[in-house]
């Protein structure tokens, strides 16, 4: 989880992944950010997101994104 | 019908009322009943496309629920290619012939209406069904309403089926305060395109239409031009989504203050937003993650590093999306060249990200300061006035010509519209009218900006004042609109 | 038992609402009627249309309304003729006219003037497009008129016509001042005189001396640019005719020649299509421009105000003779 959260503040600083659970609804993650987030977790935890997991509910928060890179490791 | 038309009025009318007469377990079968009336009036024989789309992407729908791997593209091959027929023939034949020389005589092709927009809702639809986000809907007719529902079908917003196929399938009740909010909207919507646009329209015909006698004037030409495309658009919005409130029906907004954006990315966060969604969910992550676009990312990373590795795939895709966006406006190079643009300064405004933040910190600039807000919001104000010389002109060569004589022959003054076609017969009166209408638009889009809901403000005012508000929106179409140079109405009916 | 300040009188309320606001925009929509439109031709054609009783009724563009004179040929054919053509009458217009002018009486004879450039001219929308609904009574013609030609276009045009007019705020004066004579309210002519022409009482205008400005236009008749709005109506107009054993008479009043030979073969082509449509719809058809009936002194330019076809009073007095003659010769 803190891997995570050091990926999402190199990407997109400045926002609280601890506590957000609006960071799509809030535009505080745009779709560049998100493509560069996706891109991390693909090289880090060694998953494939396809378009149909980007969704508000696999991105809200640091740890909705957690549970969708666990659900995809399997 | 047009949606200045009486006939318009009369037949929402009498969906609105019959809507909430009838048991309420008919009322979507009212709502299809006008919405196929709505269509049929437009012309019969566009029916036919209306139908197709709409019957290949039911089927389609069923059959990737069911798992069907062939569905998905055969369907959207199908969808898709009979937009393109329809809409870009003449233009890749035209450019074709034109690059052998001959002389081409475009091929006489209807265009149904609203084919662009219900072409994206179909596809969205069946894209959602396969990426199982919605299930797929078995009953034709409730399919068949989503597809044809007639507020939104000449010029959107582009709707999602999980968002909307709910809400015209259930029941709704009357509700005094929804109607008197959707009619402030319809209201509000008139007064933009009537105040607004069909003024600001006579100086953009006048100086896009003469760009070779009214030389110079193509600052003013684009800054109405965004006066008028945007109150048009908007305001036929506003119209749309009225409509639909009165119906108990929420659509998604299409426009969020657009020139209080601070970036073109942002731009294209706050105008015409359903389509940048559509376009950001079903072509910009399908094609960013794709397995070309993948091992492209890799060979950026190799050659360029990790940062611009990662960002290069991202850069591309934006392009090909804007290219798509310029695409989706007309069948014509200047628009095409004016997706591009966009796409350019977004892709490398992603490219660069990381640098602006160290620039920023480099030079002490707090990008959090009302002076910094201001200097985007203007910048971006600039940027998109340039892109209208692509977005207006019937010709790259207009644009670029257009765009030179701006900085080399610098106009403002002058007689330029034709005043015959305005209601006052004076220059100056229709000028004013664009200033007062644009005035009171920026008022209402900064207390948006700064969150206050103005039309739920309004509704909690005593009755006469709601009258009198009411009463001065009404009477300012009448007192101070013009008419639209065309009878057809709105820009966006046309696409 | 629910009092008026319970649930029912809430619900009241809205309606009330609704009902007053409507009123009041009613009310001041046919305030602004009253400031701002002024004393029209229309109103007095159209008021002579519903009021007189005639045997030839004259209909189309101002061609008729000036090249035509009434009393001279309702002398000559022994009918009672009222000429309500004008200009920006198309064919949706003469149609309700005609109907209009059918509740009370039915004329012999329609005369039909056919003007190629309406054909091919889409109708503005301006203050001519509703001035002759505006003025009709009530009826169910009107209603009709209402759906054929009001409805499909912005509601303003019908809900306030005086919106045309808005930039004239600076007549209201004069408005409301001719608005009290009797010469308004016994609808007579003296206000339609001026130093270019003389309104008589049974519709004609007498043009005076005196050249007016225009050029030569050429109008290219083309089957796919005919308006199809107005083919459909006059086709109404010539089956009403046919099934309520009125006579219809087209005719193409005369034209400079210069007007003529400047459009020659577009012309040619309008009037030919016209005689397809009356030996398709079993009416005459006389074209003064053409063919058998031409007289060249008829199209001598001298006896034009304009090149456009509009005749000097005595030219028109002239022609009536002529068209008189030829219209009891055939029928």
């Amino acid at each position: 989880m803190e891997e995570l959260i050091s990926i999402l503040e190199e990407i997109q600083p400045d926002a609280d992944y601890e506590t957000c659970e609006t960071l799509i609804d809030d535009n505080i993650l745009d779709s560049f950010a998100i493509l560069s987030i996706i891109s991390e977790l693909e090289d880090e935890y060694d998953i494939r997101i396809t378009p149909a997991e980007i969704i508000p509910a696999n991105f809200n928060s640091a740890k909705a994104i957690y549970a969708m890179v666990k659900r995809l490791q399997g | 019908m047009s949606f200045v038309s009486t006939a318009f009025i009369i037949f929402v009318i009498l969906c609105i009322a019959g809507y909430y007469l009838i048991p309420k377990q008919y009322q979507w079968c009212w709502l299809l009943v006008f919405s196929y009336i709505y269509y049929l009036a437009a012309g019969p024989r566009y029916v036919i496309f209306l139908l197709f789309s709409t019957v290949i992407t039911y089927v389609g729908g069923l059959r990737a629920e069911q798992g069907s791997k062939a569905a998905v593209p055969v369907v959207l091959l199908l969808d898709f290619g009979a937009l393109a027929i329809i809409k870009y023939t003449n233009f890749v034949l035209g450019t074709f012939v034109g690059i052998a020389g001959i002389e081409f005589h475009e091929l006489d092709i209807l265009l149904p209406l609203g084919i662009s927009f219900y072409t994206f809702q179909t596809a969205g639809y069946l894209l959602d069904v396969y990426w199982k986000r919605c299930k797929a809907e078995h009953n034709f007719l409730h399919f068949a309403l989503f597809v044809s529902f007639f507020p939104q079908i000449m010029q959107g917003p582009i709707s999602r089926y999980g968002q909307l196929a709910e809400q015209l399938c259930a029941q709704h009740t009357l509700d005094i305060r929804r109607i008197e909010s959707g009619l402030y909207r319809i209201a509000w919507g008139f007064f933009k395109k009537m105040v607004i646009a069909d003024n600001a329209a006579l100086y953009v015909s006048a100086i896009f239409d003469n760009y070779m006698t009214l030389r110079g004037y193509g600052v003013l030409g684009v800054l109405m031009y965004s006066a008028q495309l945007y109150a048009d658009f908007s305001g036929g919005i506003d119209i749309v989504i009225g409509i639909a409130e009165c119906l108990d029906i929420t659509l998604a907004e299409n426009f969020r203050q657009p020139f209080f954006a601070t970036s073109i990315g942002d731009f294209w966060h706050r105008w015409h937003i359903t389509l940048g969604t559509w376009m950001k969910d079903y072509v910009f992550y399908p094609v960013s993650l794709s397995r070309w676009m993948g091992n492209f990312g890799k060979w950026c990373r190799k050659h360029f590093g990790k940062n611009i590795g990662r960002a290069m795939p991202i850069c591309v895709g934006n392009i090909i999306v804007f290219l798509v966006v310029g695409v989706w406006h007309g069948p014509a190079w200047h628009y095409i060249i004016y997706g591009l643009y966009n796409g350019l300064i977004i892709g490398i405004s992603g490219l660069l990200t990381k640098n602006f933040r160290s620039w920023k910190k480099a030079l002490k600039i707090n990008d959090k300061s009302a002076g910094f807000k201001l200097f985007q919001i203007v910048r971006t104000f600039v940027l998109v006035n340039i892109s209208w010389y692509l977005d207006c002109a019937g010709s790259v060569g207009q644009a670029f010509m257009m765009f030179k004589d701006s900085i080399l022959r610098f106009r403002i003054f002058g007689d330029i519209i034709d005043t015959y076609y305005t209601w006052s017969g004076s220059q100056e009166v229709t000028m004013a009218c664009i200033v007062f209408g644009c005035i009171v638009v920026f008022i209402h889009s900064l207390m948006k900006e700064r969150g206050v809901d103005v039309r739920a403000a309004l509704l909690d005012r005593p009755i006469p004042v709601r009258c009198v508000v009411l009463f001065l929106l009404l009477a300012s179409l009448v007192l101070i609109g013009n008419q639209p140079l065309s009878q057809g109405g709105f820009i966006y009916a046309n696409f | 038992m629910q009092n008026a300040k319970g649930k029912n009188g809430k619900n009241f309320i809205p309606f009330a609402v609704t009902a007053i606001f409507i009123a009041v925009v009613i009310l001041f929509n046919m305030v602004m009627n009253y400031l701002l439109i002024p004393y029209s031709f229309t109103r007095l054609k159209v008021h002579m249309l519903e009021t007189m009783q005639f045997n030839n009724l004259i209909l189309g563009s101002s061609h008729a309304g000036t090249n035509i004179d009434a009393t001279h040929l309702a002398g000559l054919t022994g009918r009672t003729t009222f000429n309500a053509a004008q200009g920006e009458q198309f064919p949706v217009d003469s149609y309700y006219l005609l109907k209009d002018a059918c509740i009370d009486q039915k004329p012999d004879r329609v005369i039909y003037e056919f003007d190629p450039t309406y054909w091919l001219t889409a109708q503005e929308i301006d203050s001519s497009y509703a001035n002759m609904f505006y003025e009709m009574r009530p009826s169910t013609e009107k209603l009709q008129y209402f759906f054929d030609k009001m409805w499909k276009v912005d509601f303003r045009t019908w809900i306030s016509p005086w919106y045309f007019y808005r930039s004239q705020f600076g007549n209201i004066g004069a408005n409301l001042y001719t608005k009290t004579t009797d010469n308004y309210k016994n609808y007579g002519v003296a206000t339609f005189d001026s130093e270019n022409q003389t309104v008589y009482g049974d519709g004609f205008i007498g043009v005076k001396p005196g050249k007016w400005e225009d050029e030569i236009t050429v109008r290219e008749w083309n089957e796919n640019m005919v308006q199809k709005d107005d083919e459909k109506f006059f086709i109404k107009m010539a089956e009403f005719c046919r099934d309520e054993g009125i006579e219809l008479v087209v005719v193409s009043t005369p034209i400079p020649a210069e007007t003529y030979e400047a459009g020659r073969e577009n012309f040619d082509l309008a009037y030919a299509h016209m005689t397809e449509l009356s030996e398709k719809y079993d009416f005459r058809y006389m074209c003064y421009n053409t063919g058998e009936l031409k007289q060249e002194n008829l199209m001598d330019s001298e006896k034009f105000a304009d090149w456009d076809g509009h005749m000097y009073q005595d030219a028109a007095h002239e022609f009536t003779g002529v068209f008189a003659g030829d219209l009891e010769a055939e029928g």
